[in-house]
Order: C-alpha cells, then structure tokens, then sequence
C-alpha cells in the first residue's frame, strides 16, 4: 500500500466533508447535543457532590450530638449513607436516578434503594436525559450515517469511481483513505469529549478516573469503528445512495433506539423478576415464619435463665431484651437479605443476559462498559449498597450488644420482665461507631465485571475491520 | 391525475424493498408490544389480587378470634375486659394490622404508555401505610419503556420520513422531474399523490395494528371510557403523523436532491424528538431543583423528635379542637383513656404535617416543573404527543397526583374510623361486627370527560402545528422554482 496516496486520500476526503454543508449542519446539531449534555450532566453532578459531601458532614454531626437516649431509638432512626459519586458521572450518569445515592440504613432491616431521584423527576426524565455518553452512543453514529452512506456509492453513481480506479490507485488505498478520514473525524468527536471532560472534572482527577476515561475513550473508538466498517460495507454493497441511506438508517434506528428497551424487556422474559407487590407479599409471608414477639422473648428469657443457671431475671448479669433485639435483628435478616440479595442475582442475571445479546447490537456493549467504568452501574450499586449492609449490621449489632451488656440492667427499678429498654447511651457510645467510609473498587474490577460487554465490542471492533476488507474486496470487483 | 399518480408512485413503492419492511416491522412491533403490555397488566392485575386477599385474610383472622372471644363471653366462660387487651378487641390492634392495603391498579390502558408507574410504589400496606416499592432492574429503568409511546413518538416519524425523504428528490437528480412537469401536471398535486400513496403503508400498518390490539383490550377492561381514551390517543397520533409527513412534503418541496432532504429531515427529528426534549427537562430541573432527597430522609425519621418537644397538652387540646367530627367540644370532655390516645392522634397528626410539609416541597417543585415543560411544550410535537398518551393511559404524575389524593382521603377516613372507637376508652371495645365496617380502598378513574377537557390544548397545539407545516408545504409546492420555468 502507497500510504502517500492514502494520505493524500484522506486529505481530499477530509476537504470535501468540511465544504459539505450537511456535515456542517450535523456538526453545529452535534456540538449543540453535547454541550447540553455536558452542562446538564455537569451541574447535576456538582449539585449531587455537593449535597452529598455536605449532608454527610451534617449526618454524622447529628449522629454524635444526638444526646442520651436509648440505643433502640438511634438505631430505628439509622443512618444515612451516600454511595460516592465519580467525576465520571458528568460523561455517564448510569442507573443513579434510579437507585439513588443517599441511603437510609434503618435499624429494623435491610432495605432495596432507598431514595429514587426518578420519584421526583418531572415527565421529561426518559425524553430528556441526555449524557455526553448517549450522544457519543446515538447520535455520533447517526451523524456517521450521513457522511458514510455517500462514501462509495455516490461516486460509483457518477462514475467517479471508476476514474479513481484508473488512476492507478488500488482499491485498498482508496478505501484506506476513506476509512482515515472518517476514523479522523470520530477521534476528533471523542478526544472533543474527553478533553472536555478532564477540563471540567480537572480538579477531582485521579489515577483511577484518568484510565477509566481513557478506557472509555477506547471503548467508544471501538464502537464507532465498527460502525464505520458497516457503513462503508453498506455503502459498497448498496447500488444506489438512497438504498444506502435507507439500510443505514433502518440498521441506526434499530441499534440505538430500539435495541436497549428490547434487549431489556427480553431480559425481563428470560429472567423474569416477580411484580413488586408479589415481592411484597413474600416477605410478608417470610415474616410470618419467624417467631413472633412473645415467642422469642419466651425462648430467649428461658435460654437465658439456663445458660446462667438462674431462675429470676433479675438475677442475669445481662439484659434478655438486649439478647432478644439481636436475636431479632438476625430473624429480620434471614427473612430480608436472602430475598433481597437474590433480587440482586436477578438483576445481575439479567445484565449479564442484556450483555449477551450486545453480540447483536454494539450500543448495548458500550452502553454497560461506559455505566462500568463511570461507576455507575447496578453492579457498582451492589457492591456500595453490600458494604453499606455489612456496616449496618455492625452498627445494629453494637448497639443491641451495648444494650445486651448494660450494667444498669441489674440495679434499674424497672421491673425486668417488662419490654421496656432501660439502657440509655450518650455522646461517647455514638463515637464508638465509626463514620462509614467507602472506596469505590478499581477499574479492573468493572472492566471483569463487563466481560461479555467488553468480548462483544471486541468482536463489533474485529467486525468493522472485517466489513472493511469486505468492502475493499467488492469496491474492487466494481 | 391525482389518482394515477398516487396509483403509479403505490407501485413503485411496491417494489421498493424499504417500503414493505417498514411497514410490516411497524406493525408487527406496535401489536407486539401491546400484547406483552397487556400481558404484563394482567400478571399485576393477578399480583394486586394475591395481595388484596392475604390483607383480607388477616382481617378475617383477626375477626374470628374477636368472634370466638364474644362467643365464651355470651357462654359464661370469660368476662369481657375493659379495656380490652391489646388485641382483636382492643380497636389498637385492628389499627395497626388490619388496614386493608391501598392498591394502585394498573392502568387498563398502561401498555400505551407506561409512563411512570414502573417507578412510582404500587401500593401502600400496614401498619403505617408503608410503600411497596417497585423493584425493577435500574437498568430497564434507564433504558425505558417499550411501549405503544414509544414507537409512535420516536419510530412513527423516522417510518414517515423513511418512506418519504425522496418524494422528488430523485427525480429532480435525474432531471426526470422536469419531464413530469412538462406533462400537464402541476407540482403541488404530483407531490400530494405520491404523499398520499407514501402515507398509506404507514397508515395500513397502523390499522393492521389497531384492529390486531382491539380484541386484546377487552381482556382488560372494556367500557365507553376506553374507547373515548382511546379514539382520543388516535387523534393526537394522526395529528402528530401529520405533521411529520407535512413536514417531509414541505422538505420535497425545496426540490433538493434525495441526501439533502435526508438530511434535513433527519435534523428535524433530532430537533423535536431529541433536543427540545432534552433542553426543556434541562431548563426546568435547573430553573425549578428538586431539594435532597436527603432533606425528605431527614424529615421523615426525625418528626417524632420534633413533636415529642412540643406541649403534648396543648397539642391534644389543638387536635380534639380542629377534629369536630369525632364529637368532643374539649379534651376534657374525651373519656378518661381516651385521653392517651388523643395525645398519640394528635402526635401522629402532627408527625404527618411535618412530613406533608417537606413532601410538599418536593410536589411543589415537581409541579413548577411540568408547569414550566407544559408551557413550552407547543414547541416540540413528540412531547406533546407523549403528553397526551401518558396522561390518557393515567401513567404519568397527573394519575400519581389523582391516586394521591384518593389514597389520602382513605387514610383520614381510616384513622377516623379506628380513633373515633379508641377515644371511647375505657368503655368501648372493637367488636366482631366492626371489622365488616373497616373502610376499603377502591380507586377511582378519572372520568375521561376531564382528562379530554385537559388535553383539548395539546390537541389544538398538534393541530396548529401540523396545521402550519401544511400550509409551508402548500405555500413550498405553489411557489415558482427556477427550475420550473423550463416546464
């Protein structure tokens, strides 16, 4: 290959995109998409760190200063938590309107999400949600269309081609030059993007965001390359301009807009997740399983009096409703964490369904290892949402032990056979509790997260080279 | 010459191999996707039942042991206690646990558009009226709902635009145009045939699927109420259809080539489908902020705190005093227990107007918003269509709105009903007889009379729109052209 010629190839391509008026025109839409996306996505994340950084502050203020008072009621009361929100947010928000990120750990049990922005969004929320990564994912494709369904076939029209060809010039450097050129202008569309967004996150960046943007950036040049080689195959195979036109926008609307619902609602079909109100009901029906008040506070006071060979309750060295509360707290979590959890496998069993069938539509590979790596996907949900449990089961333990080893219990004037909790705790009891703190697992991790996302854009990318080769061949045989 | 043209461009489209798969992958997907929609209704529709029943199960249990309890008093075996311990004749208790739940039904038209009802709690359960949240993938969620909406806002116009970018397009580049217009044929009626004959397998593939869905609809629900719903959501779709091919016929009318239409077209998509959408919801959620969720959390499990500082005697004195319905002039007048239970109905109250204040802000903020949206909608057809067919289904916040308020109505006659027997303590007891008085919840439509009344705006802004790109298109395919003058 003469890759003077190809150069020389790709300049002239890159002339005539820049005298195209419609380019021009699909630019300007472009720039105009992005920059709302980029001020929307970047005031709603100041706005969500901001909040959060500061309701955290005050959380634990209140947690510290909240006087004497019986552990019971600090723990019903809980505590709030607030899953990290990444720089990355501003290029991709992921599921966090739905899941939220301020979670209320309640003392009683585990809960599903807390605190859905969506509850209170205004009916623009599906229409209007636009991110820099599903301008990157929709439109820069549709943008693609419009220069790419002309490439070989409106100069095969006008016998353009033809005169090409008897130039000496092969059939693999012209489409060489082709490819460049367009392959040019996406890296031009992504670095925009990503140049952008290191600008506005600049102050908050870190090792960690700095490769997963970057892998972001790949992935997109992947998903985009692939779109590429289709679009010249199409382009090649297709005998008029408006058939091409016509094939690519069919393929365009299936991929971006009809393949994400459908792919979920088969998802849903294949693993189906019960209707709410059936879960409801479940747990309902677990709850009527376990022992009732009185029955565990019978077998927990006659436990008791046996383990410490006493035959009055007065006579315990600690309190039986504290050991009653532990019990119960571990009743509560038998009935509620493996339901909730195998919610969880479902979605996860779902994405891993909805990844699968990426195989046939690259937005849907791109679409989750950009949620991943932005860290804003229902697995980064599940892994802030697991260490949240795992301290409020700390937290709750403590506080039932506290009371479990009150030494008050045994000279307190209340009766000890009563439900009434004697213990109090202050200000020192609460800062034995740490703050919650969370770190956010590494890319690698989200990356093994969306293998079969990231095997799929592997195979869209190779894919694109392969149609490209295709097209080299049948732009030959023209 | 208007039907012979129609006739030939009919053929042609024929043998197009666009044409035909547009329009059958429309029509297999818009009756596909409301049969799975009607499917999914009916599978909450069976959950809503399963639910319904075990909440009147518990009921009935606890009525039978209130049952036999009365039937050893009338045999001499017990003595009637009073007050009666916490329990199925302690009204406390019944209070408690054996509120029936509120169910929110699925909306018998939810597979047109689903709006937000896969977000919103599907109903509310004792003790406290707790939401059943719903518990959908986070991932569906964002990706959206694949529903009858959904292809007729986004889909149905690309299908238009699809099958009529290149009206003339073509033929203006192959010069074919001129030599039609030298036969004695005027433009405007040339463009208006082959309009109309592009228009017909849209329209095929949209009767094909509404006679296919119609027979399905009756599984759900069949009354004059649908069928006005119904008739009404086809108008707003033939206007919004309208305009688009108005909008393609304007765009054929420049006499530019096929690409270029395209092209034009396809901006006009992003413009009303994608970006005044998404500039609206941008404006209105900057404009309008929703405060932090945080701030709701807060609320919430901090108003006991609040209220237990407050003077519990006046606070009793201020409810039985705002509460004449329970029939005491004063708190003293309330029997002696009595007392105790007015205090926690009175702290109860007051919990609720905390969190009622601070849910407020949240439902004021939301309401600007739509409010700021509602007023700019005019600018964009796809959100005026979406409007309309979520709020015909009762999907969207306006059904949220309407089932809020009847679900608040009911827990005020609920808490009514249970205190008003509490209050009679020491001497009162609940009774087997009275749990067949426990108020249900049933929720009401809205009667369509008042959603058309809400709607006839929008309905008028589709048509003044689709009205306005008609008559460009008319003014477009009249006016000279340059080229016109060789014909």
């Amino acid at each position: 290959m003469r890759w003077g010629i190809v150069v020389h190839i790709t300049r002239n391509e890159l002339i005539r995109l820049s005298r195209d008026r419609r380019l021009l025109c699909a630019a300007f839409a472009l720039l105009l998409l992005l920059s709302v996306s980029f001020a929307g996505g970047t005031g709603t994340y100041r706005r969500m760190a901001a909040e959060n950084s500061r309701a955290q502050a005050a959380e634990r203020e209140r947690w510290l200063n909240q006087g004497t008072r019986s552990p019971i009621n600090a723990g019903d009361q809980g505590i709030v938590v607030f899953q990290p929100v990444s720089p990355l947010f501003i290029l991709d928000s992921g599921v966090t309107s739905y899941t939220g990120s301020a979670n209320l750990l309640e003392g009683d049990h585990e809960n599903l999400f807390g605190a859905k922005p969506a509850e209170y969004a205004n009916s623009l929320l599906r229409m209007g949600q636009l991110t820099p990564a599903r301008t990157l994912q929709v439109f820069v494709p549709l943008l693609l269309i419009f220069l790419l369904y002309s490439v070989i076939s409106e100069e095969r029209d006008t016998s353009l081609l033809r005169q090409i060809f008897a130039c000496s010039i092969s059939p693999g450097e012209y489409a060489a030059g082709k490819i460049l050129a367009a392959d040019g202008l996406v890296a031009l569309i992504v670095a925009g993007v990503m140049v952008s967004f290191l600008l506005l996150a600049r102050r908050e960046l870190s090792a960690d965001i700095g490769m997963r943007a970057m892998l972001i950036a790949l992935g997109y040049l992947a998903y985009l390359t692939a779109f590429i080689g289709t679009g010249l195959y199409v382009s090649a195979r297709c005998t008029t301009g408006r058939q091409a036109l016509l094939v690519m926008l069919c393929g365009w609307a299936g991929v971006c807009l009809l393949a994400p619902p459908l792919a979920s609602r088969l998802a849903q079909a294949a693993r189906p997740l019960p209707p709410s109100l059936s879960w409801a009901s479940e747990i309902t029906a677990a709850q009527r399983q376990v022992m009732t008040v009185e029955e565990r506070r019978a077998a927990v006071r006659k436990q008791l009096l046996e383990q410490y060979k006493v035959s009055s309750l007065r006579d315990l060295p600690v309190d039986p409703i504290g050991a009653e509360l532990l019990l119960e707290n571990a009743d509560e979590a038998r009935v509620y964490h493996p339901r909730i959890t195998g919610l969880r496998d479902i979605y996860e069993s779902q994405n891993r369904f909805y990844e699968g069938i990426s195989f046939a539509a690259p937005l849907l590979a791109i679409q989750a290892l950009s949620m991943g790596l932005a860290g804003a996907d229902t697995a980064a949900h599940r892994h802030f949402a697991d260490a949240a449990e795992e301290y409020r089961t700390g937290f709750v333990y403590f506080l039932n032990d506290y009371i479990l080893h009150d030494p008050k219990y045994k000279t307190s004037s209340t009766f000890p056979g009563t439900d009434l909790v004697i213990t109090t705790a202050g200000p020192e009891v609460w800062a034995r509790i740490p703050p919650f703190t969370y770190r956010q697992p590494d890319y690698v991790w989200a990356v093994l997260n969306h293998r079969i996302a990231l095997c799929a854009l592997s195979v869209w990318f190779a894919a694109g080279l392969v149609t490209t080769a295709l097209s080299i061949r049948r732009i030959g045989l023209t | 010459m208007f039907w012979k043209i129609a006739r030939q461009h009919l053929l042609l489209e024929w043998r197009d191999p666009a044409a035909l798969p547009v329009s059958i992958i429309l029509a297999v997907l818009l009756v596909s996707i409301s049969f799975s929609g009607v499917g999914r209704i009916l599978e909450q529709r069976k959950a809503e039942e399963r639910f319904e029943k075990e909440w009147r199960q518990v009921i009935q249990h606890t009525q039978a042991i209130d049952r036999a309890i009365e039937d050893r008093i009338a045999a001499g075996i017990e003595e009637e206690q009073l007050p009666p311990p916490f329990g199925a004749r302690h009204p406390g208790y019944p209070y408690a646990w054996c509120k029936p739940a509120i169910i929110k039904p699925a909306a018998a038209l939810s597979w047109l558009a689903e709006g937000k009802s896969d977000i919103y709690a599907s109903g509310y359960a004792a003790p406290h009226f707790e939401p059943v949240e719903q518990i959908d993938n986070p991932l569906r969620l964002v990706n959206g709902n694949l529903d009858v909406a959904f292809v007729l806002v986004y889909l149905l116009p690309l299908c238009i635009l699809i099958l009529s970018f290149d009206l003339t397009g073509s033929d203006c580049e192959t010069g074919l145009l001129r030599l039609t217009l030298a036969q004695p044929v005027r433009f405007s009626t040339l463009l208006s045939a082959r309009l109309g004959a592009s228009a017909l397998p849209v329209l095929g593939a949209m009767f094909v699927a509404a006679a296919a869905i119609v027979p399905g609809i009756h599984r759900i629900r069949d009354d004059s109420d649908i069928g006005a719903r119904l008739l009404m959501a086809a108008a707003a779709t033939i206007l919004y259809a309208l305009f688009w091919w108005f909008a393609a016929a304007a765009v054929n009318s420049m006499r530019r080539s096929a690409p270029v239409n395209a092209t034009i077209l396809g901006s006009f998509w992003l413009l009303f489908v994608i970006f005044i959408p998404v500039t609206l919801h941008a404006a209105a959620t900057f404009i309008y902020p929703v405060p932090p969720r945080a701030e709701l959390i807060d609320a919430e499990r901090s108003a006991p705190q609040r209220v237990a500082k407050l003077d519990q005697i006046s606070l009793s004195r201020d409810f039985i005093a705002h509460h004449p319905e329970y029939g005491y002039a004063s708190l003293d007048s309330v029997p002696g227990l009595g007392r105790v239970y007015a205090g926690s109905a009175a702290r109860e109250e007051a919990e609720d107007r905390i969190i009622e204040r601070e849910t407020g802000r949240f439902r004021e903020a939301l309401r600007r918003q739509e409010g700021f949206i509602d007023g700019f909608s005019a600018f964009s057809p796809a959100i005026l269509l979406n409007a309309v067919l979520t709020d015909l289904s009762g999907t969207g916040w306006r059904g949220e709105e309407a089932f809020q308020e009847q679900k608040e109505r009911y827990v005020q006659r609920t808490i009514f009903f249970f205190r008003s027997r509490e209050f009679r303590f020491p001497n009162g007891v609940f009774t087997s007889q009275e749990y067949d008085l426990i108020p249900f919840f049933e929720f009401q439509d809205e009667p369509v009379a008042g959603v058309i009344q809400r709607n006839r705006r929008a309905l008028l802004w589709l048509t003044l729109i689709g009205g306005f790109m008609g008559v460009t298109f008319r003014y477009l395919s009249t006016r000279r052209f340059p080229d016109q003058i060789y014909a």
